[in-house]
């Protein structure tokens, strides 16, 4: 055991408030607990601790242990403190606890009483095997040699030499397997309280990388950056903690990686070019000189680093790590996921114009002049449905209330003519909730992408090359939304006589997830695949307002200010005596976001009076930040619609900055396919606080069971929340838990980004748009925004920022190469 | 029973709107800037002139059979509105010859660019079914007239030439 066991001799006085002296490690016996925080809240103990000898014993003064920690055990029970002495102005001396280590057994009477503690052993079997362990050895062994001697003698084959029956057998080995997995474990718990990492994150750093993150983390503290959670930044500074060289390749190889990693995640880029003002290596270097700005790690060494990142960006190649190609005179680098993805998106591309249609040309013409297979269609949407009947892949785009849904039930209906059986014609969306909509219209079967692939969590698409698809016609709806993983996952099961017709609006904002190959499709010109455009609005109702003034956005021209009860535009104004001081400009500004940010509270208030449940009414805004981003936009919506009550349930960070209630609405913001559930799914918060979960982390009412039933039944109580989301393919609701770690995969939802919002549809919405999200104003953020609505749209646009959002037409141009 | 026109007023299909030129030359025993260069060239042209360049040479070619490449390039040559092919390299152009047939077998206008080098045999035998035009952008332009003219679409503006 490497872990040193300081004795607990108190440190010379330091002045009062002062945190003192570095890290120790002390044995001790948990006295009495003097405080401890009620469940649901932040973890917080207080206690009365006594030293203890090697052997367990109290060996001198007791003192005060206090610490942001769950779990410490009970009085009595012997345990290793890390932390450090801090001298509390109020309560005095006391040992700031970090991390809380297993004791192990330091003689072999200790051993005995370890022994029994284990799953499987009892008295006899432990006292066999000590006598066992003394005849072989010394009796008198002390410190961790003990166990060190037990795991040797069950790795020799001792228990089956000493006659004891297979279980018995069985439970030393893995008694074996765990003294060796708690030491491995507090080793580096230990190493991550050094490198300045939290407990959460340590516990994080186990579970991901196990016995061997001290073989690889100590050498590439960055390689932290893999576990969930943690970020080059925190991987960085836990580097910086340990005083490794901010030069050195290992943190230049990092770098590039994270860059990569995350021009694909916010940016959405597929690949990055090497060279140039917006190549890898520049913003590389530029995330590394942001780090040496704040922090200091790193100053002074620029110029080393900049020299130093393409022998860094060679190395990865070398390894495998990123994958360089040569193309249009540029080198463009890749992930190697994506570069595959990509890959596979463009071979099927290519193909295009070998695949076959469902039907020939005459055939396909010839139904679509059938009144009951053409129904409504007029010419467009007839020529867009004989271009999905007769091409191996189309493309059908258009805004809301064009009749995409229609001319999908027209080739729907003419498939049927032709005598393809139903189960030859597949139905797919990439959400849940889109895949529903379609399967409700259609009146045919609709399942999402990855129920289609049939996706397991840990075995992944099940759907592939090698065991495609069957049938002939595959409709995708809201393609827009499907990035190219899901959609190279989704070709490459695509055998070479399905047909594929991909519906969506190119016009909407791309995917979350990087590349928009539906886009690049949709823009035409890729040979072989037919494009339909769509773009006469059918709606006439009052609801109508919605996509004529998004086909105005889409032009680049204002929308109407009244559009009717459905459509309205407030524009809010700057009192010109704010110029011309710029503090007093840029104040009227904040002040006028707090207006627009207090208005929208009241216009989804005005709503809910009028009946329309709180559920159908959602706040979009570009960002998160600011007087009238999403962050302040949901505290407030919060207040309102879920305030807090005696006896609520509620979980809070131990920062205290995130909260959820019982009743709040959330938003999933990552792919989490352990848990099944995908960006953007919305759900409600059922419990939270204290929550119950199975041995595999599924959420058990803890109403119904007493804490004996919970653990007969597997169960165990943990802080964290249970959200229940709608199962749109068993109709129902499915509940998942989240444990403190997880939590952060949930925001509130009472108001979203546009971005995350992009595949839903509520029947209203309240858009605000402030001039502080000026580098996001681009039309297709307004356009996907007033979009999402199905019966009325207000908009809230501080002066000036609906104008720029209009005016500008650059594409949300991502790095990609299809065609 | 009405019959319905595809070539309705409010009918757009992108792909059937703008011409694609499929761009026929060597590619494997040729210096990869040569093959590349007048790839682009003609590609950069042809978008200024409204028209869409299908490029073989862009094709992911790997887990791919050589079969299955030129299934893949022939229904690809097949779906254009004309090709413009290059004979202006003094290197081997057996896939080339092949193409060139076919596109004339196919009844599809074919430009042959050769950068003042004497044709082949062969094309002077396939003439006037292929067009032989030693300048490089008369070359472009010309394939551009042809396939506009094959789809039926208006002339294409001087301008930009």
């Amino acid at each position: 055991m490497s872990v040193s066991v300081t004795a607990p001799a108190a440190p010379a006085r330091k002045p009062a408030g002062q945190a003192v002296d570095a890290e120790v490690t002390v044995t001790a016996v948990l006295d009495r607990c003097r405080y401890t925080s009620r469940p649901g809240q932040a973890p917080f103990a207080v206690w009365t601790v006594v030293p203890a000898d090697a052997r367990g014993r109290r060996s001198g003064e007791p003192f005060a242990a206090r610490g942001r920690l769950a779990d410490w055990g009970r009085p009595g029970d012997v345990v290793r403190l890390v932390g450090r002495w801090v001298d509390d102005p109020r309560w005095g001396r006391q040992l700031e606890v970090e991390a809380i280590l297993p004791v192990q057994p330091a003689d072999l009477a200790g051993l005995v009483r370890w022994l029994e503690s284990q799953d499987g052993i009892g008295p006899v079997t432990a006292t066999s095997v000590v006598k066992a362990l003394a005849a072989a050895g010394p009796a008198d062994a002390s410190d961790g040699d003990v166990l060190a001697r037990f795991k040797a003698w069950v790795a020799s084959g001792g228990p089956g030499a000493l006659g004891l029956p297979a279980p018995r057998v069985e439970a030393l080995r893995s008694a074996a397997e765990r003294a060796s997995a708690d030491e491995d474990r507090a080793r580096v718990l230990v190493w991550c309280r050094r490198a300045g990492l939290g407990p959460a994150t340590a516990e994080a750093v186990w579970r991901r990388f196990g016995r061997e993150a001290l073989d690889i983390l100590p050498r590439d503290p960055w390689a932290l950056a893999r576990v969930d959670g943690v970020g080059f930044l925190t991987a960085d500074a836990a580097a910086e903690a340990l005083g490794v060289d901010p030069a050195s390749p290992g943190r230049m190889r990092a770098a590039l990686l994270h860059t990569l990693a995350e021009a694909a995640d916010e940016d959405g880029h597929v690949w990055l070019p090497m060279d140039g003002q917006d190549g890898l290596v520049r913003r590389a270097f530029e995330a590394m000189r942001r780090v040496a700005e704040k922090r200091g790690y790193g100053k002074g060494r620029g110029r080393e680093i900049l020299d130093g990142l393409p022998a860094a960006l060679d190395a990865l190649e070398r390894r495998g790590e990123v994958i360089v190609v040569d193309a249009d005179g540029r080198r463009l680098v890749y992930l190697p996921e994506l570069y595959h993805a990509e890959e596979s998106v463009r071979t099927w591309l290519w193909s295009a114009p070998t695949r076959p249609g469902l039907l020939d040309e005459d055939d396909a013409r010839g139904l679509l002049n059938d009144p009951s297979v053409r129904g409504p269609l007029d010419d467009a949407q007839a020529a867009a449905a004989l271009a999905a009947l007769t091409s191996g892949v189309s493309v059908i785009t258009g805004p809301p209330g064009v009749g995409k849904t229609t001319v999908i039930k027209a080739i729907l209906r003419a498939a049927e003519a032709a005598g393809a059986a139903p189960e030859a014609v597949l139905l797919a969306a990439p959400t849940g909730r889109a895949a529903k909509r379609m399967s409700d219209v259609t009146g045919h079967p609709a399942q999402t992408i990855h129920r289609l692939l049939e996706f397991h969590p840990s075995l992944g698409f099940r759907r592939t090359r090698d065991n495609p698809l069957a049938g002939r016609l595959l409709v995708v709806d809201e393609a827009s939304m499907v990035d190219v993983r899901l959609f190279a996952a989704l070709v490459e099961a695509v055998p070479p006589r399905m047909a594929v017709v991909m519906v969506g609006d190119r016009d909407q904002l791309p995917p979350v997830g990087p590349g928009a190959p539906f886009h690049v499709l949709a823009r035409g010109g890729v040979p072989g695949v037919r494009v339909a455009v769509l773009d006469r609005i059918y709606r006439q109702d009052a609801g109508s307002a919605i996509p004529r003034n998004a086909v105005r956005i889409r032009r680049g021209e204002m929308p109407e200010r009244d559009g009717g009860p459905a459509w309205r535009v407030r524009i809010y104004a700057r009192p010109d005596a704010a110029w011309p001081s710029k503090e007093a400009w840029l104040e009227a500004g904040r002040a006028l976001r707090r207006r627009m940010a207090d208005d929208a509270v009241e216009a989804v208030m005005a709503l809910v009076a009028q009946g329309i449940s709180p559920d159908d009414v959602q706040v979009l805004a570009p960002i998160r930040r600011g007087e009238a981003g999403v962050d302040e936009l949901n505290k407030r919506l919060r207040d309102v619609l879920n305030p807090l009550r005696p006896g609520m349930g509620v979980w809070r960070s131990r920062s205290g900055a995130t909260e959820f209630r019982e009743g709040d609405r959330v938003i999933h913001i990552v792919n989490n396919y352990q848990k099944m559930v995908m960006n953007g799914e919305v759900g409600r918060v059922v419990a939270a606080g204290e929550i119950a979960v199975d041995g595999e982390g599924n959420p058990v009412s803890m109403d119904d069971m007493s804490p004996l039933a919970l653990a007969l039944a597997g169960a165990e109580r943990i802080r964290g929340v249970v959200v229940e989301f709608p199962d749109y393919a068993g109709g129902g609701a499915r509940r998942v838990a989240y444990a403190a770690d997880e939590v952060g995969q949930l925001r509130l939802a009472y108001a979203s980004t546009v971005h995350k919002f992009q595949g839903s549809e509520v029947p209203a919405v309240v858009f605000v748009i402030g001039m502080d999200a000026f580098t996001l104003l681009k039309r297709p953020l307004a356009y996907t925004a007033v979009t999402r609505a199905r019966d009325s749209v207000l908009v809230l646009a501080e002066e000036g920022a609906l104008e720029r959002a209009v005016a500008a037409d650059e594409d949300l141009r991502r790095n990609q190469r299809l065609v | 029973m009405t019959s319905f026109e595809l070539e309705g007023n409010d009918v757009k299909l992108l792909s059937d709107i703008a011409p694609a030129i499929y761009l026929a030359g060597a590619i494997d025993l040729i210096d990869p800037a040569l093959a590349l260069g007048w790839r682009r060239d003609a590609a950069a042209r042809l978008a200024g002139l409204g028209l869409l360049a299908v490029d073989p040479a862009r094709g992911p070619v790997a887990g791919l059979s050589p079969a299955e490449i030129y299934a893949r390039n022939r229904a690809l040559l097949r779906s254009c509105s004309a090709v413009l092919a290059e004979h202006a390299f003094p290197v081997p152009h057996y896939g080339t010859t092949v193409e060139i047939e076919e596109a004339a077998r196919d009844g599809l206008p074919v430009v042959v660019w050769t950068g003042g080098l004497p044709a082949p045999m062969y094309l002077l035998r396939l003439e006037p079914r292929v067009a032989i035009e030693p300048d490089f952008g008369r070359a472009v332009l010309l394939a551009a007239e042809l396939a506009m003219a094959r789809v039926g679409a208006a002339a294409i503006p001087a301008a930009g030439a």
